[in-house]
């Protein structure tokens, strides 16, 4: 890869977060360093806003997403047949 | 960068869920902090069935359409995350995990973002990597 090298000087505590980062990832130190980077500094797209999504839909009924979800799921397919 | 499940983003929308409160802080919160919303494609054809069941095609469709105009990000899924689904499958046999859900923890692991919005018990069930030693950090 080309590019410009850049000397870098981490706490213990950061060290270690990012060899657990790259652990459980399975990628290299290095990489895990470059995604940080491309995710909070590099990515051009806009930040999320879902406020003016508040509320915009009723069902017409009372629904329980967290704890009926596989249900409701069973039944959006149920009406696709 | 916090993941979003179907049910996170269908407590949101929809004004008659239990969540919905709960979901319409934590938009809230996220515009706020400008922490980015992602999710993966399974989640939204999850989200998409739900809506249809009530709302119907047209709607189902612009409110998922909405979502992602509004920033929510999809990550694509690799070769690796479905293999990753299949193993998460076998590990955790005692739990009935959904395939969409295995596919999210194989995005989570592989990119190392464990935040996740979720009101569903999975979430804060699984721990990810080799051993186990990782939980998500539940946002709801």
């Amino acid at each position: 890869m080309s590019g410009r090298s850049f000397p870098l000087y981490l706490t213990e505590e950061q060290h270690a977060a990012i060899r657990q980062a790259a652990e459980l990832s399975g990628s290299s130190m290095t990489e895990v360093v470059r995604g940080l980077i491309d995710v909070h500094l590099v990515s051009d797209s806009p930040p999320t806003d879902l406020t003016p999504l508040i509320g915009a839909y009723s069902v017409g009924h009372p629904t329980d997403v967290g704890a009926e979800k596989d249900t409701m799921l069973e039944d959006a397919l149920s009406a696709l047949r | 960068m916090l993941f979003a499940d179907a049910g996170a983003l269908f407590a949101v929308l929809i004004s008659d869920d239990s969540h919905h409160l709960d979901a319409s802080r934590v938009a809230a919160e996220n515009r706020e902090s400008r922490e980015r919303l992602w999710t993966i494609d399974p989640v939204l054809t999850e989200l998409w069935l739900l809506l249809r069941r009530d709302l119907g095609q047209v709607r189902a469709d612009e409110a998922v359409g909405g979502l992602t105009k509004q920033g929510l990000q999809r990550e694509s899924l690799r070769a690796e995350d479905f293999a990753r689904s299949w193993q998460f499958g076998a590990d955790w046999a005692d739990q009935e995990f959904a395939l969409t859900d295995r596919q999210a923890f194989s995005v989570m692991e592989r990119t190392n973002r464990l935040r996740a919005w979720s009101y569903d018990k999975d979430f804060a069930i699984i721990r990810l990597g080799e051993r186990r030693h990782h939980p998500l950090e539940i946002v709801r």
